[in-house]
């Protein structure tokens, strides 16, 4: 197995990344799931097309973030076809660390407003 | 597939790679979402997600595509760069944009003119084998046939395949709430299915059914809608009902018929089956396949023979074969030559411009050519980034050209007269817009050279602030000065041409008439078959309508004729002068225009009367004993003496020539009027026209005469218009000439003067620090404009020459034809032309010039 990059030089992590880690959390998802995932965390506020969704998929598997894995055993024979996707564990890594450094970002945010 | 979803895939296959692995499961979630959205949302939101995914797509596909290639990469930036430069240098940029513009714009829509009327095929099957079978004499060129005609040689002709006949007529249909003169071409039995014109609905008409009509695609549409809802519809028209039983596809033209409305089927009497006088039918063969036109003009030569020894005839005429397509096509090759002629001239004219205005861009960018070159940029790409830098220029340049292509169409559609036919039909094709789309890319691709002819590739850096003096190739680029000379040429040819028909039109406007038509009212009108059958009746009503309309209060007089000058005239060829007189042979012309007139005509049009008499109410009891004749025809036929000699003009009889009166001019203004003769109303001839002279200072009122002819002849149809439009209409193809010969050379001047400037500019740019220099060392702004305008004009002046050397030796000539009363030696018009180039040329040279005036000395010397 290749070794990974640094966590740090993955950040800050794109906002479509960010969102398919969020929406894939610790499941299996083939892309259209992701895609109505996200949307619906969102409130619709977030929308991923096609065109970028697997545009960013595509990278994400070939940093090692995500890898292709079989369908859950309780699918539908339709939805069996579709490939799905799961977060690796260097995805959550990043996904943690992103977390993180976001959050960091809020708090310093909030405490210059509050000073404001 | 949806189109949405054929777009997705079509724009993720930009980018292979991306296609195959991801390609089949974005496309199906686009679909899905998709189609989700038009459940859950409805239609338009549906489309909104399908744009909005499509253009991800596309991002997505070109963001994929640069991560691969590296080349791909650096395009974003260079587009921006290249977008940057042309809103640095706004007018510059606008200048070589509508410069393409109007080179594409006119060349596409020329194109599409000449695809419709010259190379599309007609929309009729075996074309190359049909030709026209026309009746000679030696005196008439070229005549058309009788109904019985068709019928003899359908039975005898062995080469042919197929004979028919076509008749032109017109109808008038009484719309619910309009009258509504109609186009109509009857034909002979399965005419249409024998041509394999297409049907878009219904069927062909038999020609036994003689209430059925096929209608033009553009009738049906225009009154209902579509082919669909015509079909079945009856039509009142003034010879009885007609009810549409097809609508064809394509628009059908036959020789001289114009673009016919509706097709009917021929419906005669007997006797005018059997009547083989006539020659009002187009007949049309289709010879059998391997047949020449030779052989079969030979066999049909012989069935002539025959058919004049059984059914003598008073003139035994050949016949002659001859091809359909030019017959068709053939009457607006003249002008659409001259179209054409133009459109390259101002294409060349385009295409040079927009050369030398990039020419004079680069030069100005010889230091940012050094600064990359310095940074390390690679020849291949700087190459690259002016390809874009064209590209940028050429696609809405391109754009804008075929925007205007449709507008130039539908202008020549709306401003040309019927009369030239399949001009109606022409559309900007899909031919017209892959054209205008290679000629984009092209011009695109020969614009991405115009550095490299400069010898920017090759600058080497020897201190940037040196590189826009460095440029050898700068001064080796003096053939861009002879483009320009070369422009002012042809601008000038143009120009002239223009000139010449504008003081031809308005010397034609100014030349006496021979007549008066201010305070005259024409009404034409055509009267039912049965009226034109019965003499008695018809006299009844044409003396009623006159007693009726020269009661009215504003009328001074009313004349009744067959004809009116003006474009509405009948000719024939004389036989013989006198009595006794050999008939006239094969190469005399003795085409005379002739009118059957009421005593009134003359005093009424005010048509001077030379010497003798004109007809009295006397003469009416006699009506072919007395003839008057026109002056040229006195001239020509009677130069022994006229008043009081006997003539034989038509038939056996003898006439007294009563009167000579003055020369009108018949329908073409501007030729020498042709001989003209006159009989009283009484004699052979189906009046059509009145003439109404208004009461001095009375204004005419067109509503009382429509009022008496709806009231005593409710079903004749009239067409109401004032002497003096009659005439103008006359004029109107002329008009039309004179008016695209302007807008060419307007373009054309334009371009030019475009051009012009861009080569000032260039100069200015060059030789900015000479100019410096020049004043810090004390010279006025006025050297500094000097020295541009001075190189400038050296050129123009070379145009000149050469332009008009163009004009007298080879525009001249070709528009000769053209010209009435204008010569086109006339010193005055060429000077007037050479004057409208020269100060257009001077205005452009005189722009960039100021500017040189403006260059800051210490500016220059600071950066040296």
């Amino acid at each position: 197995m290749r070794k990974h990059p640094p966590v740090d030089t993955l950040l800050p992590l794109s906002a479509p990344m960010f969102h398919i880690l969020i929406a894939l959390g610790d499941e299996a998802m083939h892309g259209y799931a992701v895609m109505q995932s996200i949307a619906e965390r969102s409130g619709g506020q977030v929308r991923l097309l096609p065109g970028t969704l697997y545009s960013t998929i595509k990278k994400m598997l070939a940093l090692q973030l995500l890898e292709e894995c079989d369908a859950p055993a309780e699918v539908d024979s339709d939805d069996e076809r579709r490939r799905y996707y799961r977060v690796t564990r260097f995805g959550r890594e990043v996904r943690g660390a992103e977390t993180e450094r976001l959050s960091m970002l809020v708090r310093i945010a909030r405490g210059a407003n509050a000073r404001a | 597939m949806p189109f949405w979803s054929r777009l997705f895939r079509a724009l993720t296959s930009l980018s292979p790679r991306f296609k195959r692995d991801f390609g089949e499961d974005a496309a199906r979630d686009y679909s899905t979402l998709v189609a989700h959205e038009e459940r859950t949302r409805g239609r338009l939101a549906s489309a909104w997600i399908a744009w909005l995914g499509a253009v991800d797509a596309l991002k997505a596909s070109i963001a994929d595509r640069a991560s691969d290639a590296p080349g791909f990469r650096s395009l974003g930036p260079d587009i921006r760069q290249a977008l940057r430069m042309y809103r640095r240098e706004p007018l510059l940029t606008l200048a070589i944009a509508a410069t393409l513009a109007i080179g594409i714009g006119a060349t596409t829509a020329a194109f599409s003119v000449v695809h419709a009327i010259l190379i599309q095929d007609l929309p009729i099957r075996h074309e190359d084998r049909l030709v026209v079978l026309y009746g000679t004499t030696p005196r008439t060129q070229e005549m058309y046939g009788s109904y019985a005609d068709v019928q003899d040689f359908r039975a005898q002709m062995q080469t042919a395949e197929w004979v028919g006949g076509a008749r032109r007529s017109s109808a008038t249909w009484m719309a619910a709430h309009d009258t509504l003169p109609l186009s109509v071409v009857r034909l002979t039995d399965g005419f249409l299915t024998e041509l394999g014109v297409r049907f878009l609905a219904g069927r062909d008409f038999a020609e036994s059914e003689a209430t059925a009509a096929v209608a033009s695609r553009r009738f049906a549409e225009q009154y209902f809608g579509s082919a669909e809802a015509a079909v079945g519809q009856t039509l009142t028209l003034d010879d009885g009902a007609a009810e549409i039983v097809g609508v064809l596809a394509d628009p059908l033209e036959l020789p001289s018929t114009g673009l016919t409305q509706l097709f009917r089927p021929y419906a005669l009497s007997p006797t005018e089956i059997a009547a083989r006088g006539s020659n009002a039918v187009l007949i049309i063969v289709r010879l059998r396949d391997g047949v020449g036109i030779q052989e079969a003009e030979a066999e049909a030569m012989l069935i002539q023979k025959r058919l004049a020894e059984i059914h003598p005839r008073e003139r035994e005429n050949d016949v002659r074969l001859t091809p359909l397509r030019p017959e068709i096509v053939g009457s607006v090759e003249g002008p659409l030559r001259a179209i054409f002629l133009a459109v390259a001239a101002v294409l060349a004219i385009a295409l040079a411009s927009v050369v030398s205005l990039l020419l004079a861009r680069a030069a100005s960018r010889a230091g940012d050519v050094a600064v990359r070159l310095s940074l390390g940029a690679t020849r291949a790409r700087l190459s690259r980034l002016w390809l874009i830098e064209s590209l940028a220029l050429a696609v809405p340049g391109g754009l804008a050209g075929i925007g205007l292509a449709y507008a130039l169409v539908a202008i020549y559609r709306s401003a040309l007269p019927r009369a030239f036919g399949r001009l109606n039909i022409i559309e900007i094709d899909r031919a017209g817009l892959i054209g205008a789309a290679v000629l984009m890319v092209v011009s695109a691709a020969a614009f991405s050279l115009a550095p490299r002819l400069l010898g920017l590739g090759r600058v080497q850096y020897v201190g940037i602030k040196d590189a826009s003096r460095s440029i050898a190739g700068l001064r080796r680029a003096r053939w861009q000065s002879g483009l320009i000379a070369g422009q002012i040429a042809l601008s000038l040819v143009l120009v002239c041409c223009a000139i010449w028909l504008a003081a031809s039109l308005a010397r034609l406007r100014a030349t006496p008439l021979g007549f008066d038509p201010d305070g005259v009212v024409s009404a034409q009108f055509s009267l039912s078959p049965a009226l034109r059958m019965n003499a008695e009746a018809r006299t009844l009503l044409v003396r009623q309508l006159t007693d009726e309309i020269g009661a009215l209060g504003w009328v001074e007089a009313v004349a009744i004729s067959d004809g009116l000058p003006g474009g509405l005239t009948s000719r024939f060829g004389l036989r013989r002068i006198r009595p006794g007189d050999p008939p006239f042979g094969p190469a005399d012309d003795s085409s005379v225009v002739r009118f059957v007139v009421s005593p009134s005509f003359f005093s009424l049009l005010r048509i001077p009367l030379v010497r003798g008499r004109v007809f009295d109410e006397s003469d009416r009891a006699a009506p072919l004993r007395s003839v008057v004749v026109s002056q040229s025809f006195a001239r020509r036929y009677l130069p022994d003496g006229d008043v009081g000699t006997g003539v034989a003009l038509s038939g056996q009889e003898t006439q007294t020539v009563i009167g000579v009166v003055a020369d009108v001019h018949a329908d073409a203004l501007g030729r020498s009027s042709e001989p003209q003769m006159y009989f009283v109303e009484g004699a052979p001839g189906v009046p059509s026209a009145l003439a109404v002279r208004a009461k001095t200072g009375a204004s005419i009122s067109p509503e009382d005469l429509k009022g008496i002819f709806r009231r005593v002849a409710p079903d004749i149809i009239v067409r109401i218009l004032p002497m003096r439009e009659r005439v103008a209409l006359a004029l109107e193809s002329r008009r039309l000439a004179t008016l695209s010969a302007h807008a060419f050379a307007a373009i054309a001047l334009l371009l030019a003067a475009i051009n012009v400037y861009g080569l000032a500019t260039l100069t200015v740019v060059q030789r900015r620090r000479e100019i410096g220099i020049r004043m810090a060392l004390g010279a006025a702004a006025r050297e500094a404009v000097t020295l541009v305008v001075r190189r400038g004009a050296v050129w123009i002046g070379a145009g000149v020459v050469a332009g008009l050397s163009a004009a007298v030796l080879l525009a001249a000539p070709a528009i000769r034809s053209q010209l009435v009363q204008t010569s086109t030696g006339e010193p005055l018009l060429i000077a007037a032309g050479t004057v409208i180039v020269c100060a257009s040329a001077l205005v452009a040279l005189w722009i960039p010039a100021r500017h040189a005036a403006t260059v800051d000395p210490a500016t220059i010397l600071r950066s040296e």
